[in-house]
C-alpha cells in the first residue's frame, strides 16, 4: 500500500515536469487512463498520451487490434466532448478483413456520426491525411490503418500530434514486420478465447520515457464503455461447444 | 442599353485547319467531303474562293479551275468543338458568350465596354486576338444580336453606333434577316430585295404569305423584340479579371496572380455579406486555349489564405503552353455568411477549422474518398449501413440508433461462403469450419438470430439468414449464417 503510494507521488511529479518541461497549458498532453492499475502503472504517464502516436498492430483475420483502437478512439472523443475522429485508411489494405461497419462500431463508444472516413490510393496520401488531420487541434483521435510507417514519417506524425495535442494511432498492416519508429508506445493485440464481452490479449512491446513491457489479458465492457482486466479464473468459453 | 458584339469567321473551318498545319500555308486550300457524284467542295479560304471556285463544286472540276488546289477532308464535329473551345477563349470579353450558328459568336458586351476604353476599342482589342490566331474574322457591334450577326455579315462591320438610327438596318438585303435562302428568293422576286421593303409592308398579308419568320426576324433585327442568348458556361455574379501585359508561365508568377485575384473576390465578397462555396479559375492562353480550375468549399468562406492554400496545390495542374494572358476567378456559388464576429459563438472556431480540413482533404482526394458513416434505415445487414460524402453542412440525415443486438466491427464486402464440419454422426453439431482455406476449430456459438429479408426490396428470390455469433478456439469471434443449407462468414467480431 505504501509502495502504492509512493508511485503515484514519483509518478505525480514525473507528469508535472514533464508539463513544465513542455510549454503551455494548450500543448500539454492530455492523459487517458485505461482504468486499470497495472496497465497503467506499466505506462510512464499513467495511460496513453493525447498528442502522441501509438502504434497497434494485430492478426490476419482478427479485428482485436481495430476494436482495440476504436475503443480507445471512442474513450478519447468521450473526454473531448464527442470531437470527430479521422479514421483514414488505405484503399485496398485490409479489404480482406472487411469496412468498418457502424452497428459494430457503436459499442465501442465510437459514435458513427462522429467518425470521418478517409480513404486512400498511396500511403503517402495516407500520411498526409493523417498529418492535416492531426493538425486539426478539435479532432478527438487521428488513425492510420494499412501502413506501416517509416521512421521519418513517423516522426512527422508525433511532431503535427504533439502540436495540436491530438492521439494519433496507426495500425501497421498484420503479418508485417516491425519498422523503426518514433511511436511512443507499441501494442499487439489479439483475441482470446472469452465471454461474450470482446476479451483481448493487450501486449504492450515498448513505451518511450520508462515504460515496463508486459501483457495483460483485458476485457471490453461495452455497456459502461470501459476496460477491466479479465479474471484469470473465469469460464471462458461462450457455450461449451457441442463436440467437447 | 443592350450592347451586342457578333463574331463572323467566314472561313472558320479552312482557318482551323491551316492552325492545325501550320508548314502548309500559302496554297488555295479546299475541305470537301463526299456528296453525289464522288467529293465535293465543303469549305473555302479566301485564295480559293478569290479563284472562282465555290461550296458545292465537285473537287475534280474544282483541280481543273485551280491546278494548284490542296484540299483536306472536311471535320463539321471538329469544327463545332474547336467553335465551342473558341467560345470559352473569348469569356475573357465578357462572361455572357454564346457560339452562334456554325461560324460564329455572339458576346453580350452591355456595359463592359469601358473596361477596355470603349466599344472601338474593344472591338480593336478583339480584333486583334483573332488576328494573332489566325482567324480571318469581321465583327459587328449592335443593340441587338440580330442586328449585329447582320452588321457583321451583310453590312459594313464594326460598331453601329445607336446614334444613327434604324436606317443602316434597314438598307441591309433582305438575306440580313437570316431566313432560309428560298424565301429570301422567294422574297427578291416580289422586289422585297432590303429589310426597309418588308419593314414597310403591312404585317397581316406578309404574315400570310410567308409565315410568321419574316415578321419574327425583322423585330429581332429592329431591337422590338430581344432574343435569349444561352451562354455557355452561366456566368457569375461575382468576379475578378487579371490581365497581364505579358503572357506569364511560371509557376511562381502564376500563384502570385492567383493570390491578388482571391483576395479581390474575397473582399467583394465582404462587402455583400457572402461567403463562397464553388469557385473556378479560367486561365486563358496566349495560343486561344482555357485551362479551368473548380474548387469547392464545405463552409461558405472568405478566408483569403484558406482558398489560397487550397487553390495552391492545384496550380501545378494548370498548363500554361506559352503563357497565360488573363485570369479570371468566379465565384459561383456564394451563400450568406454574416460579418465574422469573433469571441460570441466559441464553437464556431472547432466548427471552420473542422470545416477547412474537410476542404484540404476533399480538394487533394476527391469528394468520393471523404466519406462518412450514415445509418442506413433497414435491418438488412448489408442495407443496416451507408457511406455518404462528409458532412458539408453539419447536418445528420438520420441518428444512430444504440443496436440492442451484436453487430460485428467489420463487414466484409460480401458473404464468403464457408464449409462446416459436422461431429461424426450428428447432423446439427458443427466442430469446426474453413474459411479461406484455413480450417478453424469451433470453440463455442451463438445463435441463431434470424433475419428476415426485405420482400419489398429484394424481390421474392431473397432468403431468410439465421445468423450465429462463432468463436474459433484463438478467440477469434465471426459472424456467419445460414440461408438454406449453406453457410456464409459475414463478419469479424473485435
Amino acid at each position: 500500500m505504501i509502495e502504492d503510494c509512493k508511485k503515484t507521488d514519483i509518478s505525480i511529479l514525473k507528469t508535472r515536469t514533464r508539463a513544465i518541461e513542455a510549454g503551455p497549458a494548450a500543448t500539454r498532453p492530455q492523459i487517458l487512463s485505461f482504468g486499470i492499475a497495472p496497465l497503467d502503472a506499466a505506462l510512464p504517464d499513467g495511460g496513453l498520451g493525447a498528442g502522441l502516436l501509438h502504434e497497434v498492430s494485430g492478426a490476419a483475420g482478427d479485428a482485436a487490434a481495430r476494436g482495440f483502437v476504436a475503443a480507445l478512439a471512442g474513450r478519447f472523443a468521450g473526454a473531448r466532448g464527442e470531437a470527430p475522429v479521422l479514421w483514414c485508411r488505405l484503399r485496398g489494405a485490409g479489404q480482406e478483413d472487411g469496412a468498418l461497419y457502424g452497428p459494430g462500431l457503436v459499442r465501442f463508444g465510437l459514435r458513427p456520426d462522429r467518425l470521418l472516413l478517409v480513404l486512400a490510393e498511396r500511403p503517402a496520401e495516407l500520411l498526409w491525411a493523417m498529418e492535416e488531420g492531426l493538425r486539426c487541434r478539435h479532432l478527438a483521435a487521428v488513425i492510420g490503418e494499412g501502413v506501416a510507417s517509416g521512421l521519418s514519417a513517423s516522426r512527422r506524425l508525433q511532431l503535427a500530434a504533439g502540436t495540436s495535442g491530438v492521439a494519433a494511432f496507426l495500425l501497421p498492416p498484420p503479418g508485417g514486420r516491425a519498422s523503426a519508429s518514433a511511436a511512443a508506445t507499441r501494442w499487439h493485440v489479439v483475441a482470446m478465447p472469452g465471454r461474450a464481452v470482446p476479451c483481448w490479449r493487450v501486449e504492450l512491446r515498448r513505451a518511450r520515457g520508462g515504460g515496463r513491457p508486459g501483457d495483460w489479458i483485458v476485457e471490453w465492457e461495452d455497456a459502461a464503455f470501459r476496460f477491466r482486466l479479465a479474471a484469470p479464473l473465469a469460464d471462458r468459453s461462450l457455450v461449451p461447444a457441442a463436440s467437447r | 442599353m443592350r450592347r451586342f458584339v457578333s463574331v463572323w469567321l467566314p472561313h472558320w473551318p479552312t482557318d482551323r485547319w491551316c492552325r492545325q498545319h501550320p508548314d502548309e500555308a500559302g496554297q488555295p486550300l479546299a475541305l470537301v467531303t463526299a456528296g453525289p457524284g464522288g467529293l465535293r467542295l465543303a469549305a473555302l479560304d479566301p485564295l480559293a474562293a478569290a479563284g472562282g471556285l465555290g461550296i458545292g463544286m465537285p473537287l475534280a472540276e474544282a483541280r481543273a479551275l485551280l491546278p494548284g488546289l490542296s484540299s483536306a477532308p472536311a471535320d463539321p464535329t471538329g469544327d463545332a468543338e474547336g467553335l465551342a473551345a473558341l467560345a470559352d477563349w473569348c469569356g475573357r470579353f465578357s462572361p455572357w458568350i454564346a457560339v452562334d450558328g456554325a461560324d460564329g459568336l455572339i458576346l453580350d458586351v452591355s456595359g463592359l465596354a469601358h473596361l477596355f476604353g470603349g466599344e472601338a476599342a474593344l472591338l480593336q482589342e478583339i480584333g486583334r486576338h483573332l488576328a494573332r490566331l489566325g482567324l480571318h474574322h469581321r465583327l459587328a457591334l449592335a443593340g441587338s444580336p440580330a442586328a449585329a450577326w447582320a452588321w457583321a455579315r451583310h453590312g459594313d462591320g464594326g460598331r453601329l453606333d445607336p446614334s444613327a438610327g434604324l436606317a443602316p438596318l434597314l438598307a441591309l438585303p433582305a438575306a440580313a434577316l437570316r431566313l432560309p435562302a428560298e424565301m429570301v428568293a422567294d422574297l427578291a422576286r416580289l422586289g422585297l430585295r432590303r429589310v426597309g421593303d418588308l419593314a414597310r409592308l403591312p404585317r397581316a398579308p406578309l404574315t400570310r404569305r410567308f409565315g410568321l419568320q419574316p415578321g419574327q426576324r425583322l423585330d429581332l433585327l429592329l431591337g422590338e423584340a430581344m432574343e435569349p442568348i444561352s451562354p455557355r458556361h452561366p456566368p457569375a455574379e461575382r468576379r475578378c479579371r487579371i490581365a497581364f501585359a505579358e503572357p506569364i508561365g511560371r509557376a511562381e508568377d502564376l500563384d502570385v496572380a492567383l493570390e491578388r485575384l482571391i483576395a479581390e473576390l474575397c473582399r467583394l465578397m465582404e462587402r455583400s455579406g457572402l461567403g463562397l462555396s464553388r469557385l473556378e479559375l479560367v486561365c486563358y492562353r496566349v495560343d486561344g486555349a482555357t485551362q479551368r480550375l473548380a474548387l469547392g468549399l464545405a463552409q461558405p468562406s472568405r478566408e483569403a489564405g484558406h482558398i489560397h492554400r487550397l487553390f495552391a496545390a492545384h496550380v501545378e495542374c494548370i498548363d500554361p503552353g506559352f503563357g497565360i494572358e488573363a485570369m479570371i476567378l468566379e465565384a459561383v456559388e456564394s451563400n450568406p455568411l454574416p460579418p465574422a464576429q469573433a469571441g460570441l459563438a466559441p464553437d464556431a472556431g472547432a466548427t471552420r477549422d473542422l470545416a477547412q480540413l474537410l476542404d484540404r482533404l476533399v480538394n487533394r482526394l476527391s469528394p468520393a474518398r471523404v466519406l462518412r458513416l450514415l445509418p442506413g434505415d433497414s435491418h438488412w445487414p448489408e442495407r443496416a449501413m451507408r457511406l455518404g460524402p462528409a458532412p458539408h453542412s453539419g447536418r445528420q440525415p438520420g441518428a444512430w440508433e444504440e443496436e440492442e443486438r451484436l453487430r460485428p466491427l467489420c463487414l466484409l464486402p460480401a458473404p464468403e461462403p464457408i464449409e462446416m464440419e459436422m461431429a461424426d454422426g450428428e447432423e446439427e453439431s458443427p466442430r469446426a469450419f474453413r474459411w479461406r482455406r484455413v480450417r478453424r476449430l469451433l470453440g463455442g456459438s451463438e445463435g441463431p438470430e434470424r433475419i428476415e429479408p426485405e420482400w419489398w426490396r429484394q424481390g421474392a428470390g431473397a432468403r431468410a439468414r439465421d445468423y450465429y455469433r462463432i468463436e474459433d478456439v484463438t478467440g477469434r469471434r465471426y459472424w456467419i449464417y445460414r440461408e438454406g443449407a449453406r453457410w456464409y462468414l459475414h463478419g469479424l467480431f473485435a
